[in-house]
């Protein structure tokens, strides 16, 4: 039975899954399984959440796959439900934390990071820390573009679609991502170097 | 060209998305500082996104089985105790139209005891046996009766 799964291209897989058939779901949940949970917890930073929200990806993937059509790629459309699920959780975080004013302040793209007047040196074993939390402080928007483009290497007009927004704002918001993303590592002048 | 319209492109560079203009962002590139730093960025991020990765149980699938099997089992009893409801409210409907008719109907063709007392028909028996309710034909039979024995 695998094997002739093994067989059958996507199309066939998602037209059995929309059939409800068991096997074709299997296929299609241990296919995007990994890329889904690495997305989420890219968008989140969160590996505690990864798997919950993991499974509430493919919950709805299976519930809404009869609204699924054809015209886009599968991926595009189940990466389209992971970003909702993650904005939605996201939110959902925001409503219940309460910000004190220096998490504002930290939260704020638009504000400048202080600078220290001493160049910061970074070992290596630290980088990944100050851009993951250089990425974590992005606006969710500007997050989401550019990890599609740079984790997901997806070009703009997968993103468009995943994001149901214009090409032209998908090359706006990664640009402008980068650019916060090079005022945050401002004070970290080698790492620029 | 303005320079902040051509940090736009070197963006659109990096992703291999730029279509014209390319030598001249290759060239941009060399003498730029501020738009090296934009690929720094983009190597950087890159990099750092693509080290760490998660990955999930390999029971997932057996996970979303069994929430979906709790949801069907969920979703049985909702329409049992919906269709039940429904079933019940058209019943009670229908009881309440049916009601409603025969007291209509019995309004038409018969008129109260007190009714016949106040037309002054003296047959009492005849009102008694009848159980309270009379015919307009009976009480048509009593006042003629009556207006004979007049």
């Amino acid at each position: 039975m695998k094997e002739q799964f093994e067989t059958l291209d996507e199309a066939e897989i998602v037209k059995r899954a929309k059939d409800g058939d068991e096997k074709a779901f299997e296929m299609i949940i241990k296919k995007y399984q990994n890329r889904v949970a690495n997305l989420i917890f890219k968008i989140i930073g969160d590996s505690s959440v990864v798997e919950d929200l993991t499974q509430d990806v493919f919950l709805r993937v299976i519930e809404s796959l009869r609204d699924y059509k054809f015209g886009s790629a599968l991926y595009t459309w189940i990466y389209r439900i992971t970003v909702n699920i993650c904005i939605d959780e996201i939110r959902k975080r925001q409503r219940s934390r309460t910000y004190s004013l220096s998490d504002v302040l930290t939260q704020n793209p638009k504000v400048e990071p202080a600078h220290s007047p001493v160049e910061k040196t970074v070992e290596r074993k630290e980088l990944r820390e100050i851009i993951e939390n250089a990425i974590s402080k992005l606006p969710l928007e500007y997050k989401t573009a550019i990890i599609l483009r740079e984790f997901e290497d997806l070009p703009y007009e997968e993103i468009a679609k995943i994001l149901k927004v214009s090409v032209g704002t998908v090359k706006s918001r990664i640009f402008r991502a980068r650019k916060l993303l090079a005022e945050h590592l401002k004070e970290y002048r080698e790492i620029l170097k | 060209m303005r320079h902040s319209k051509i940090k736009k492109l070197v963006s659109e560079y990096i992703d291999g998305e730029l279509k014209n203009n390319v030598e001249f962002i290759e060239e941009h590139i060399k003498t730029c500082a501020e738009c090296f730093k934009l690929i720094k960025v983009h190597e950087l991020v890159r990099e750092t996104l693509k080290e760490k990765n998660v990955e999930v149980s390999p029971y997932l699938f057996t996970r979303i089985q069994a929430k979906l099997k709790e949801r069907k089992a969920q979703q049985t009893i909702w329409d049992y105790v919906f269709g039940f409801s429904k079933e019940l409210a058209i019943a009670l409907i229908l009881i309440f139209i049916i009601l409603i008719g025969i007291e209509l109907m019995s309004g038409k063709t018969s008129i109260k005891i007190e009714e016949a007392v106040l037309n002054e028909t003296p047959s009492v028996q005849k009102v008694i046996s009848s159980g309270g309710n009379l015919s307009q034909d009976d009480v048509l039979e009593l006042t003629l009766s009556n207006g004979g024995k007049k």
